[in-house]
């Protein structure tokens, strides 16, 4: 599929016409705080901003999510779906995003097909912008992502001056460049200016790694003494498991409004958590704060590998940001690499 | 004749627990007349010294939760005092925005769910909402309750214990969409207070209450240019008219055995009132037009020394408060976050606020590192349990006729009269008549 | 189903968990409806003895005359519940349990100490069994609300035992203590009132108590990191809840 162009000047109007017939989800700030909020216009939406505080994971996954509906009158069960799902435009999601987002596929479309994640991916058509200035804590190129690529996206924009590139990266990014065809014009040598945009952000990564030869030495570090000092410092307060855009664990519970109605809902949980992985007779196989840091970093560097076959960090920086202790998963690549696997 | 004895062990409807014990010889003299307040000691004053400075209203505001904006606002203003820290006009409108929510919310819930009933021969507002007749009234009720603390919520965050408020200022302020919303809930409810202020005369009316009237020294704040809430002089009607900060020099507070509280006289003069009557009589001028007219309207004449009038002047303060929020909102107009700031400097002072049930006296000495080094507070209901115990010692003598469970339940209502708040003070009213003999 | 006893008691406290129940306007009639209200002096006149099917315990307990109560009480409800901050870990009374000895905390507010009785101020569970707990400085109204609930159906309530921490993420505040440098409790205080203060620009005082598993230690040393000195680390934790293990933790470790 051809590149496409897009005036910068055009964007908002393409948004206003987007917000007419799908859903469109975008990035609004609120004082410094950059949100991704379903729009009924482009209005407030910020397009110079490096990444939202919250992924925008939520459009797939939920905070809190109704599965279905239920009420028990005239001695009648009768189960409800809920509230079907708008065909919906995701704008504004940065490459590290769309990363976590084919993550996030392999956990939910594998022998079990989770169905409220597969409808609102189906439904949704991903426009990606790459970075152009990323922050001090940004690191994908060390984990094997870029700023200015989105592999998994549906469309890919990239600020090449006045105008956007537009790389159309799948059936729906073509279908929706037809769809609203007047906006977009025909690539005229802006994919080389691309590839000096790509050059400078390059240059700007104050963190750069790799994670070369991390999972292997993690393959034997499962009883290393490096978990315990990291527990000693850790809060548990679990936001890194809330602010990252791969964690996908959840609860399942029961909320009845009246003793007749109500509805069963899903909502975030945290291998963070003391009781996450208690049993209802009390057994807890991760017992103590070690156990669970150690979960956490081995989940997102060598079990996703295991598992998956790719990883589960994208290099956002959004849990070494928001870790009120510090505790940053950059350092604990770099630490990997140093500590001696066999003390 | 035995003797005759009036024991409420916990007395209902209010907030605590207290006890009435009333012992009355057997030629109907009266030999005790107790209102013994058991609530447990908290020390307040003790664990405040050694606290930093902004801490103070955050903890004060935990002594009671009926008025803790009144208990949070004074400690305010007499920190802010005492560390000279001027805060902006928005500030002190929002304050007092702030504690007329309180009042609204404080007086409905005594008109409505503590005192209606006792007037209309009801257990509870439980048992009023069973009569399909008194239904919608209790509803009615419930929503401008609700409605003011959706105020409270809108500028504290939480119904009981406010989240913003802070030394300097707030630290987060509501929006003025959300104040104008409130405004048209606020206009709409004014009809419903002007049927409550009937509604009050009507019960107060009820005999022997109107006869009930005993002359004494009501103290409250006053301001000429506007009813006193958040500051003013401390004046009564005796003639009593100095400083707010003032008060540990008029108001002189002795310790009571067999009762963890302490009681209040005036200095070289003796027992006193506070609370919406004192209020009303000092201050009727400075009520709103449409206050006083209600006032008028069901014959309420100042001064008025009958304390069975109580609920009338509270009923009469509702629709001012209500009128005064509407012009606080129009004054706010679109609020803005400004920062609270401060420096600790070292400083010693007093403040008075009106609590709905009276004046909230609080002061104190912090060093130039911000920490308290002392600190005094004094509650609205620890001001008033010695002048109802006279109230008892006037009355009761007058009531011996009728059977016990009727002066019971007039000896109980004497004691809601002063609408009191025993966590302030002390806690469980105890009603005991004994006739000796 | 005859319709659950219910009672409300107070003890040391400010009465302020006891108004949140008559703050619940939008419920209370229904709420009257669907249970007895057997006990709540507060609001009746008219009460009964026990046996109740829940009692709802508000206050620290902060004198002999009221352990005796308490057990009384615990005899007398077969589900009971402390209900608020006080109740719960002793909340601000239990201050003066860190503040100087019984005697200086008496001399410094009374002349005559003959008549006072007080002893250390701890949550009810001190003494007695305890089957739930409401947390907050005063309880959170939705859960409340809940609880009622729950215990109506027979079930058990969704509290959950996580940091504040994680509410204030879901709502996208502004971290307070990582970005603006402001000491904020969040991260060791027990989650269920939607991140209330973060949520207004307050750095959280840890009114509810500990959360699971709670590092104050870690969040002590990050304190003083934060310029604040060890005297304003220990008035920190011992606030709300210096009872608790965790708090004495926090307060003790710098």
């Amino acid at each position: 599929m051809a590149n496409k162009t897009l005036k910068k000047d055009q964007v908002v109007s393409l948004l206003n016409k987007v917000a007419a017939t799908y859903q469109l989800i975008a990035p609004v700030a609120d004082d410094s705080v950059v949100m991704f909020k379903p729009l009924s216009s482009a209005e407030g939406v910020v397009f110079d901003y490096v990444n939202s505080v919250l992924p925008p994971k939520d459009y797939f996954f939920p905070q809190t999510e109704q599965m279905f509906k239920f009420s028990t009158r005239n001695n009648q069960i009768v189960i409800n779906p809920p509230d079907p799902v708008k065909e919906r435009v995701l704008f504004g999601i940065r490459p590290c995003d769309v990363q976590s987002i084919i993550a996030m596929d392999k956990v939910f479309d594998r022998e079990y097909k989770d169905t409220y994640y597969l409808d609102k991916r189906a439904k949704t058509t991903i426009i990606a912008v790459s970075c152009t200035e990323p922050l001090p804590t940004c690191f994908c190129t060390s984990v094997g992502g870029s700023p200015t690529s989105a592999p998994g996206a549906d469309l890919l924009l990239t600020d090449v001056g006045d105008v956007y590139l537009v790389e159309v990266l799948s059936e729906k990014g073509e279908a929706f460049v037809q769809k609203f065809s007047e906006f977009f014009g025909n690539e005229n040598g802006e994919g080389a200016k691309k590839a000096e945009v790509e050059k400078a952000v390059a240059a700007k990564f104050v963190r750069t790694t790799s994670l070369e030869g991390v999972k292997a030495k993690l393959d034997n570090m499962f009883e290393h003494p490096y978990w315990e000092r990291l527990a000693r410092k850790c809060l548990g307060c679990a936001c890194c498991t809330y602010v990252c855009p791969t964690c996908h664990c959840f609860d399942i519970c029961d909320f009845n409004s009246n003793g007749f109605e109500g509805e069963r809902f899903r909502c975030w949980d945290s291998c963070m958590f003391a009781d996450y992985t208690r049993m209802a007779g009390g057994h807890n196989p991760r017992p103590t704060k070690k156990e669970r840091v150690r979960n956490r970093f081995l989940h997102k560097l060598k079990y996703s590998w295991d598992r998956y076959g790719l990883g589960h960090c994208v290099g956002c920086g959004r849990c070494s940001r928001e870790c009120p202790v510090n505790l940053d998963i950059y350092t604990v690549i770099s630490d990997v690499k140093e500590v001696d696997a066999n003390v | 004749m035995s003797e005759r004895r009036i024991f409420v062990d916990y007395l209902a409807r209010m907030e605590g627990d207290g006890a009435i014990d009333i012992i009355i010889g057997p030629n109907g003299e009266l030999k005790k007349a107790r209102w013994e307040v058991w609530e447990p000691p908290r020390f307040f004053e003790a664990f405040l010294v050694g606290r930093k400075a902004e801490e103070v209203p955050e903890i004060v505001q935990r002594i009671c939760g009926i008025c803790p904006h009144a208990h949070h606002i004074t400690a305010l203003r007499a920190l802010e005092r005492a560390m000279g820290v001027q805060v902006s006009e928005q500030t002190v409108l929002l304050r007092e925005l702030m504690h007329y929510s309180d009042w609204i919310m404080s007086h409905t819930l005594h008109v409505y769910c503590l005192a209606a009933p006792d007037f209309l021969g009801y257990e509870s507002v439980i048992a009023m909402a069973e009569n399909p007749e008194l239904l919608p009234t209790v509803q009615k009720a419930l929503q401008l309750k609700r409605l003011a603390n959706d105020m409270i919520v809108a500028i504290c965050g939480h119904e009981i214990q406010n989240r913003t408020s802070v030394v300097g200022g707030f630290t987060a302020v509501p929006d003025g969409a959300t104040l104008r919303a409130l405004k048209e809930r606020l206009k709409a409810a004014k009809e419903f207070a002007y049927e409550t202020v009937k509604l009050a005369a009507k019960l107060a009316s009820q005999p022997p209450c109107p006869d009930l009237v005993r002359k004494c020294e009501h103290v409250s704040l006053h301001d000429d240019t506007k009813y006193a809430i958040n500051d003013g002089r401390l004046v009564s009607t005796e003639g009593l008219n100095v400083p707010d900060w003032e008060y540990p020099v008029w108001l002189i507070e002795k310790h009571v055995p067999s009762c963890n509280c302490k009681h209040a006289i005036i200095k070289g003069r003796d027992s006193f009132m506070v609370g919406p009557l004192p209020r009303v009589n000092n201050n009727f001028e400075q009520l709103s037009a449409d206050a006083k007219a209600a006032a008028r309207e069901v014959g309420f004449s100042v001064p008025c020394f009958n304390p069975f009038m109580s609920i009338v002047a509270r009923a009469i303060e509702i629709v001012h408060s209500i009128d005064r929020s509407i012009e606080l909102i129009d004054e706010l107009g679109e609020p803005k976050y400004e920062e609270p700031k401060f420096e600790y400097k070292a400083g010693e002072s007093y403040a008075i606020t009106e609590a709905a049930r009276g004046i909230c006296c609080h002061g104190g000495r912090i060093d130039k590192d911000g920490v308290v080094q002392k600190w005094d507070i004094v509650a609205p209901t620890a001001r008033n349990v010695y002048n109802l115990e006279k109230d008892f010692e006037e009355f009761v003598p007058k009531l011996l006729h009728l059977p016990d469970d009727k002066l019971t339940l007039l000896c109980e209502m004497m004691v809601r009269n002063y609408d009191p708040c025993q966590s302030c003070a002390t806690h469980s009213l105890k009603v005991r008549i004994r006739r000796e003999g | 189903m005859a319709k659950p006893r219910i009672a409300f008691f107070k003890f040391s406290s400010c009465a302020g968990c006891q108004l949140s129940v008559l703050n619940l306007e939008e419920h209370l009639l229904d709420i009257f409806g669907a249970v007895d209200i057997a006990y709540f002096v507060m609001a009746k006149r008219e009460n009964h003895e026990g046996p109740y099917d829940v009692g709802f315990v508000e206050g620290a307990v902060t004198t002999p005359r009221e352990v005796q109560e308490l057990k009384k009480i615990r005899e007398e409800c077969k589900f009971l519940v402390a209900m608020g901050t006080c109740a719960c870990t002793g909340g601000i009374p239990s201050m003066k349990n860190f503040a100087g000895t019984q005697r200086q905390m008496e001399e410094k507010v009374y002349t005559e100490l003959w008549d006072i009785q007080s002893i250390p101020a701890h949550g009810i569970d001190y003494y007695v069994k305890v089957d739930a707990y409401l947390r907050g400085c005063a309880v959170d109204l939705g859960e409340l609300v809940e609880l009622l609930k729950s215990l109506l159906l027979g079930v058990s309530p969704h509290f959950r035992p996580h940091a504040v921490c994680n509410e204030c993420k879901l709502k996208e505040n502004v971290c307070l203590l990582v970005h603006k440098g402001k000491p904020c409790m969040g991260s060791v205080t027990a989650a269920g009132c939607g991140a209330l203060c973060p949520s207004l620009n307050r750095p959280c005082e840890g009114c509810r108590g500990p959360a699971n598993d709670a590092n104050t230690v870690s969040l002590a040393q990050k304190f003083l990191e934060l310029g604040l000195t060890r005297e304003d680390v220990r008035r920190k934790f011992l606030k709300y809840a210096g009872n608790t293990p965790e708090f004495r933790r926090g307060a003790e470790a710098v």
